[in-house]
């Protein structure tokens, strides 16, 4: 362990989470890094399990489209983590309105997502909480999926989960009726939701509570039945929300899904509609999704990373 | 004490540790770190920490299996899985590699690692509920009473969070382990050796479980463990593990003669050391 305290020199505090602060650190050299600040003896149960996450599977994932962990350290009071700095993430790029996204462009951030994610899962690993707040972006375009402090190793199939993963507008129908075994597909929902939300520009499926989320969710996508999803209704909420749930919604046909998204082409809407299906084992895996038409076949081929756009405020 | 340090940290040059940020070893499959976390038997005879720190081989090799047993011990009250128990033995050789037993006691330690690989592999338990637990077996009482109004609960709680993070650092923050049962079970399924005999299977298990007592974690990776495991259930029983008898099925499996008898030749250390420790039985 070569690092020490006061190799990073701190510059400036980049954001706050739930047990840690993120500061923007240079070398000696002059490197740029995001350095993750972990609080120690504020937990009773001693260091939190999201920083032992966070170490464990950074430590083994190293892939272009995946943050890079450079080096830990710690001193009395903190554990920290130094991480490739980042300039910006899809949640901003989104919003700000200035920028206007080019199909390829749409393109470009899903492949590589896909592409970060698909080395995820082939090392067994479930990431659980993707958003476009935890796509990062490069400052060559290069997109980089951060925060694994909900990762954890794909489960064995009597292995118990919680379904408390995923922040909300991007849970899995099966996370939402409580489900305590589910795969990867719940990570590839949360692609899904990501590509809606990147071709609209804002959430697909903004549910303002947990139980508003569940019926949001099936007002866009129709109620599920059996029929469409075998299982459903043996899942531990599914009783529960279905007595509270007065109104029952047919399945869109695709006309009415293809009217939500005008721009998007047929390949475009096929794979959105896979990765969206109700029935986890009917959902592509990430090898599915990136040899589907909409990579593989169909123009345009995805803006080069460094071609994408980037707000004013971007500096390399 | 600091000419221990010093001692201790040159060992871990000569020993080779991987550097955390040095992503680019050589490896095969898993993490590009594991493989770093192995060494030769001369490192391990003659070149650990504690060597340099004037304890015998047979010192260590006792130390650490009590250590080991320490941690199943608690580790089956704490009713953890078997991937658990692996993960912390791996935690606590891979520290006594960098530090010396004459430094750090051995159950501070195990306890510690049972308390980190809990959380590392989604099987979490209370601090509250793995220091009572330690302070028992630590006690060889089960009836021991240990609740918040007693000295030992304090000690024991205080030493493994303060340790927690002694422990990460020393262990390079290195948490994955590949699992050595699922490989097990993928070869026996590969052999098709439980219609072969099923006691060759249960002896193969009982060795792999007991390759955490030993060092020959810190020789042979989890496959190579696995290999030695259903080799030695063989050679156990007087059973052939393929039709041909001097098939060297394991070459096919890449893992070659040399290694399987090193990591017997530890295992046997361990077995021997067991003396000391059978007035408590072994769960």
């Amino acid at each position: 362990m070569a690092a020490s305290a006061n190799k990073y020199k701190l510059i400036k505090k980049l954001g706050e989470g739930t047990y840690a602060v993120v500061y923007k650190a240079t070398d000696a050299q002059n490197n740029t890094y995001a350095v993750k600040r972990i609080k120690l003896g504020e937990f009773k149960d001693g260091i939190d399990i999201s920083a032992i996450r966070e170490l464990k599977f950074l430590q083994e994932i190293r892939h272009v489209n995946v943050i890079a962990l450079y080096d830990v350290y710690s001193d009395q009071e903190t554990l920290n983590l130094v991480l490739e700095f980042l300039v910006s993430d899809l949640e901003h790029i989104i919003q700000d309105k200035s920028l206007i996204f080019q199909t390829a462009d749409i393109k470009a951030w899903m492949l590589m997502s896909l592409r970060g994610l698909h080395h995820c899962h082939r090392s067994y690993i479930m990431h659980r909480d993707l958003k476009p707040s935890n796509l990062l972006i490069a400052a060559d375009g290069n997109i980089k999926i951060a925060d694994f402090g909900l990762a954890r190793v794909a489960a064995y199939p009597q292995e118990y989960l919680t379904p408390t993963v995923v922040t909300r507008w991007y849970r899995a129908p099966e996370l939402l009726l409580g489900s305590r075994h589910y795969t990867e597909s719940v990570d590839i929902w949360a692609m899904g939701a990501i590509f809606a939300e990147l071709m609209l520009r804002t959430p697909y499926i903004p549910g303002a509570s947990d139980f508003d989320q569940v019926e949001l969710t099936f007002r866009v996508l129709g109620t599920p039945t059996e029929e469409i999803w075998p299982g459903v209704s043996s899942l531990p909420l599914y009783d529960d929300l279905m007595t509270k749930i007065t109104q029952r919604h047919p399945v869109p046909p695709p006309s009415e899904i293809s009217l939500r998204f005008m721009a998007a082409s047929t390949a475009a809407l096929n794979l959105l509609n896979s990765m969206l299906e109700y029935d986890p084992s009917k959902r592509p895996t990430t090898e599915s999704a990136l040899l589907s038409p909409y990579f593989v076949e169909e123009l345009p081929r995805p803006t080069k990373p460094q071609n994408l756009p980037k707000p004013p405020s971007f500096s390399s | 004490m600091a000419e221990t340090e010093g001692q201790a940290n040159d060992t871990k040059d000569n020993l080779n540790v991987n550097r955390f940020s040095n992503a680019d070893v050589e490896y095969e499959g898993g993490s590009p770190n594991t493989n770093s976390w192995l060494f030769t038997l001369d490192e391990l005879h003659d070149r650990t920490p504690s060597r340099l720190d004037g304890i015998s081989y047979e010192g260590e090799v006792e130390s650490r299996f009590k250590g080991i047993n320490f941690i199943i011990m608690a580790a089956s009250r704490l009713r953890l899985p078997h991937n658990t128990i692996f993960a912390a033995s791996c935690y606590f050789h891979r520290f006594y590699i960098r530090k010396s037993f004459r430094k750090y006691h051995q159950y501070d330690i195990a306890a510690t690692c049972l308390f980190i690989a809990a959380k590392s592999e989604e099987t979490a338990r209370r601090v509250k509920d793995v220091v009572i637990v330690c302070a028992k077996v630590a006690q060889k009482n089960d009836s021991a009473v240990i609740d918040e109004q007693s000295k030992e609960f304090w000690r024991w709680r205080d030493m493994i969070l303060f340790n927690e993070l002694v422990v990460l650092e020393t262990i390079c923050f290195d948490l994955e382990v590949a699992n050595p049962y699922d490989i097990l079970q993928d070869f026996v399924a590969e052999l098709k050796l439980e219609e072969r005999s099923t006691d060759v299977c249960r002896s193969s298990w009982k060795f792999l479980n007991d390759t955490c007592r030993s060092m020959a974690i810190l020789a042979a990776t989890p496959r190579e463990l696995a290999v030695s495991a259903i080799y030695w259930g063989g050679v156990l029983l007087g059973k052939p593990i393929t039709d041909e008898p001097n098939e060297e099925w394991y070459l096919n499996l890449k893992v070659p003669k040399e290694k399987i008898e090193i990591v017997c030749a530890l295992m046997a250390d361990a077995y021997k050391s067991r003396t000391g420790e059978q007035k408590y039985g072994t769960v």
